[in-house]
């Protein structure tokens, strides 16, 4: 009477009941594996071919690199692979608990309930383990016979298996979680998608509602964004596709260690193991207490009835009315707020009957769960309005300057200094951690204007040149917060022009003077007609030209700055590439600079004198404004200027000038803000070129003037 | 043996049992009599450990068989409706049953199989509904437990094979210490098979005695006695229920068959006749003197 059940067959008839999803798995993973390597082999072969390439060895490596990338399970396809294997396994293994029949004859056996849950996760592991190792090791093979196989792929290999394994299980336990609290198949789907997605989607709601309704606000930031990135990496299926998308990065050529180490693989994994961790505990007691005759409600436990609807009708409601309060602004029907409000009333509406529906497949229950929904009604209107109203004074927000340690500034025009990937890091984090000033009087000027623009509702005037700039308080409390201005550019030219002198500003607005000579790598040098790759060049001649660079940026005055640059340049960080300094300024005054470059071939010819143009395109729109370039169309622009002779192309050439100093705001008023040229010619050795260019303010040609009738 | 101790049970609002109490004996066959909705189900459920009573207990031989799955190695439960897998075979449903069963007797039930004409290597879902519930039962046998509860068991199955089932069980009983409770809505099919009934109604336990007892103490009589001598009849007899029809007396009387015999013969009857009882009339008159209109209840 007391001989133990033998757990493995147990185990072993489910697997065997269950055959038919293993089979379903092997050829997703054979998809997957050998026969995308396959097909990847031929791809880069054909490849090369076509590139004429003849070295051998660099074809095998690029064909092991592409091996590696496969075997480490990079692609999409294996990640929904993993994700839909996982549901179906506690989709279809689980099913016993939706039906009373079965579960008549499961739960009257003399094993505990946690058991065979357990042994049904048991086979799922296997069903899902068993086609991945066998495809995994073919593909192996297939890399062994077509002679390009490496030590470390097996290691990769049981590596991926490992991470995969791991989000299987991850969602595997979600969808259990969901199976064992609904006692209907259709909720039990339903339930799983919810617990999946709840999270990262309440994340995105709780990140969309300020972008929509706070005009200062410049998404999460700080600790906010810690939460945020938590909570989104608590749901296995954002995690795996964080990780993947990690993983898939680096393409073929990714090295799988050195990429995954760079891009902190860990982060989502560790999150996933942590929550599938908690939903597997969840999920064994859930077996444990599970009462049988729970088959056939949609869910077990009713009191999760009320729970569920208190957690998803403010959600909904709430997507629901930014859903049509976008669409209302798309329409340009009717008030935003209006729109709003309709839409989270008519969305919980309709989600509270379908709730109810779902429930109890019973119109005689639709209305159910009054408290709940009054409840769920109050949160959301009580959500709803403190956006829309703005009663936590968001919009508002201004410190005493007794409360504020140190404050910096980012220029919107200094967004694309940096990679910002949602991978690495952006400008304004950069600054954060960099630019913070504790003497930040021009800064804290700059923040009063904006609140008063704000509060004076200035978003509608459109007199005046306005840009927008991220302020970033750091509070004594240890607090940071952070604000979106629309500011005068007046007002950002003085506040920059004092903030130059000092040399911390100075230092932390070019990322670039933060990293060490030999950490930098250089992508591009250009003018207005050559871009030269410099990717190539010798670790010594490259610290050397970085270092002189270096020296002559940080020596630049406020008034230097102001000139247009003869060439600019791309500088990355290593050994990862990351953009830390797009089209940095070259200017005249840059001399050891200019005179390396000089050593590599490269002359700056900023005025295109050696180039043959044939064609200058002159633009000019009349209603063009900083602020309103977004809105301007087309047809906004009153006519274009072509000059294709000799003669109309020396009068419109006339004071042109390479304007490509993007970064501060000291040239900006120094330009017609609303005439452009287009500049297109043919270089030396007869390519064509072009570039845009700029006419100084004041200092239009006679020609375009009477064109445009100025 | 098998305690129920004033368990309850309540699926939403619906109250399918409420504070039922019995025992199940060793060595009997216990018949669970009730209507469709009764709790007859609910009960041997319970009994299986599928259910869990939300108040009471039910003890398997002083062991709660919800929380206890080792004791449930004791019980093999027939639903009645039983499920089989899907495409699975009779070999198939052996080998799952003796995962869980130690003493799965397999040699027994490719011997039963055949004996009952059913073929081991067929597609269950290919079974008519009798066949299905004929291998039930020899699962349930081979499974070698102590309790074997069917719900509904003997529904479906013709006269033959409820006459070989039945013979089964009396077999394994006087073989091995076997006891087998039934649960029917139909009396008529335990009569012959029962030793102790007890009959549900509404979620409550009305009776729960031995067939025996009831059938010794609750009589039949039919006579003919002169007017005067009827007062004097019905005063020494516990009469439960009477019927007249000129001077034709039916007594439906309690008591020892030789007592209530001498009370008539002591009023010289013309005529007197005892007319055996059918365990439906048996009931129908116990309980409607609990105040029941059994009619209802069961016919």
């Amino acid at each position: 009477m007391t001989s133990k059940i033998s757990y493995s067959k147990m185990v072993k008839h489910s697997m065997g009941q269950r055959a038919w999803y293993g089979a379903l798995l092997a050829l997703a993973f054979f998809l997957c594996f050998p026969l995308t390597a396959m097909l990847e082999f031929y791809r880069s072969a054909d490849a090369m071919a076509a590139m004429q390439v003849t070295d051998v060895q660099n074809i095998l490596e690029e064909m092991r690199s592409g091996l590696r990338a496969f075997l480490a399970g990079g692609n999409p396809l294996t990640a929904i692979t993993v994700a839909g294997g996982a549901l179906l396994a506690a989709w279809t293994g689980l099913s016993y608990l939706h039906s009373s029949r079965k579960l008549d004859m499961i739960h009257s056996l003399p094993v505990k309930k946690e058991k065979i849950f357990l042994a049904e996760t048991t086979a799922s592991v296997l069903l899902f383990v068993i086609p991945y190792a066998v495809n995994l090791a073919l593909a192996n093979l297939v890399g062994i016979f077509r002679g390009i196989y490496s030590p470390d792929l097996p290691l990769v290999s049981l590596t991926a298996l490992a991470v995969h394994l791991i989000f299987f299980l991850a969602v595997y336990f979600f969808a259990a979680v969901a199976m064992l609290l609904t006692g209907k198949l259709l909720t039990g789907i339903l339930g799983s998608v919810v617990l999946l997605v709840y999270l990262p989607g309440l994340v995105q709601l709780l990140l969309a509602l300020p972008g929509m309704f706070y005009e200062t606000y410049c998404g999460t930031s700080g600790g906010t964004a810690v939460v945020a990135a938590v909570f989104r990496y608590l749901s296995p299926a954002y995690s795996l596709a964080a990780l993947c998308r990690r993983i898939g990065m680096g393409g073929l050529d990714a090295d799988f260690w050195g990429y995954a180490m760079k891009n902190q693989w860990w982060e989502p994994l560790l999150c996933t193991v942590a929550a599938g961790a908690a939903m597997g505990v969840l999920a064994m007691w859930l077996a444990k207490i599970r009462p049988s005759e729970g088959a056939g409600r949609s869910l077990v436990f009713s009191r999760t009835e009320g729970i569920f609807k208190l957690a998803l009708l403010p959600v909904l409601g709430l997507a629901g009315g930014l859903f049509f309060r976008a669409l209302g602004d798309a329409s340009g029907a009717g008030s935003r707020d209006a729109w709003f409000w309709f839409g989270v009333v008519f969305t919980m509406a309709v989600c509270s009957i379908f709730i109810e529906m779902i429930y109890h497949f019973d119109r005689k229950h639709l209305l159910d769960h009054k408290l709940c929904t009054g409840i769920a009604v109050l949160v959301t209107v009580a959500c709803g309005a403190w956006f829309q109203m703005d009663l936590g004074g968001f919009d508002s927000f201004l410190p005493s300057k007794d409360r504020i340690a140190s404050m910096a500034v980012c220029y919107s025009s200094w967004y694309g200094l940096m990679d910002e990937n949602g991978e690495t890091e952006n400008m304004s984090d950069w600054l954060d951690e960099n630019g913070q000033l504790e003497d930040f009087a021009p800064i804290y000027q700059l923040a009063q204007q904006g609140v008063e623009i704000v509060k004076n509702g200035a978003a509608e005037d459109t007199s005046g040149e306005y840009d927008f700039a991220t302020v970033i308080y750091r509070l004594k409390n240890g607090q940071e917060k952070r604000r979106y201005y629309r500011l005068p550019v007046s007002g950002m030219q003085d506040a920059e022009e004092t903030l130059y002198q000092e040399e911390a500003y100075r230092t932390a607005i070019w990322p670039v003077l933060n990293v060490d000579a030999a950490d930098v790598g250089i992508e591009t040098v250009q003018d207005p007609g050559t871009t030269v790759y410099l990717g190539q060049m010798s670790q010594e001649e490259r610290v050397q030209l970085v270092s002189a660079y270096q020296k002559e940026l940080a020596s630049m005055t406020y008034e230097q700055m102001q000139e247009p640059p003869v060439a600019l340049i791309s500088l990355c960080s290593l050994p990862g590439w990351n953009l830390i300094g797009s089209d940095m300024p070259i200017n005249s005054n840059f001399t050891e600079t200019l005179a390396l470059l000089k050593d590599r071939g490269f002359v700056p010819d900023p005025e295109m004198e050696n180039i043959r143009i044939t064609r200058i395109t002159v633009e000019y729109y009349p209603d063009y404004s900083e602020t309103e370039a977004w809105q301007t169309d087309s047809t906004a622009m009153e006519t274009v200027l072509l000059a294709e002779t000799p003669e109309d192309i020396e009068a419109v050439r006339q004071n042109l000038v390479w304007d490509r100093n993007y970064w501060l705001m000291a040239s900006r008023d120094k330009f017609e803000e609303n005439i452009f040229a287009y500049v297109e010619g043919v270089n030396e050795q007869g390519e064509s070129v072009s570039a845009s260019f700029g006419y100084p303010a004041g200092k239009l040609p006679e020609m375009v003037k009477d064109f445009f009738g100025i | 043996m098998i305690e129920l101790k004033g368990i309850g049970k309540k699926f939403e609002d619906v109250t399918a049992l409420a504070d039922v109490s019995g025992q199940i004996h060793e060595g009997n066959v216990f018949g669970l009599v009730g209507t469709n909705g009764a709790g007859k189900s609910t009960c041997l459920r319970m009994m299986a450990g599928v259910l869990a009573p939300d108040t009471g207990e039910v003890l398997v031989d002083g062991k709660n068989v919800y929380q206890d799955p080792e004791i449930r190695k004791e019980v093999f439960f027939i639903a009645d409706d039983p499920y089989y897998f899907p495409n699975a075979t009779p070999g198939d449903m052996m080998k799952y049953y003796a995962i869980y069963y130690n003493c799965y007797d397999e040699q027994r039930f490719h011997e039963m199989v055949k004996k009952f004409g059913l073929e081991e290597g067929r597609r269950i879902r290919t079974f008519s509904k009798g066949m299905k519930k004929q291998l039930a039962v020899i699962l349930g046998i081979c499974a070698n437990t102590k309790y074997l509860l069917c719900d509904e068991t003997f529904d479906g199955l013709d006269p033959v094979m409820r006459q070989a089932v039945k013979s089964i069980f009396a077999a394994e009983m006087i073989n091995r210490d076997f006891t087998p409770v039934i649960a029917s809505h139909n009396l008529r099919e335990l009569e012959d098979i029962c030793d102790h009934v007890g009959l549900l109604h509404r979620g409550g336990m009305l009776l729960s005695r031995e067939v025996e007892e009831l059938k010794s103490n609750l009589h039949r009589i039919q006579c003919a006695v002169d007017e005067t001598q009827k007062e004097r009849l019905l005063a020494a007899l516990q009469v439960v229920k009477m019927e007249q029809r000129g001077s034709l007396l039916t007594l439906t009387v309690r008591g020892e068959e030789q007592a209530v015999m001498e009370c008539i013969h002591q009023v010289q009857p013309v005529f007197a006749e005892l007319i055996p009882l059918t365990l439906e009339e048996i009931f129908v008159s116990e309980t409607e003197v609990a105040g029941y209109d059994v009619k209802d209840l069961l016919f």
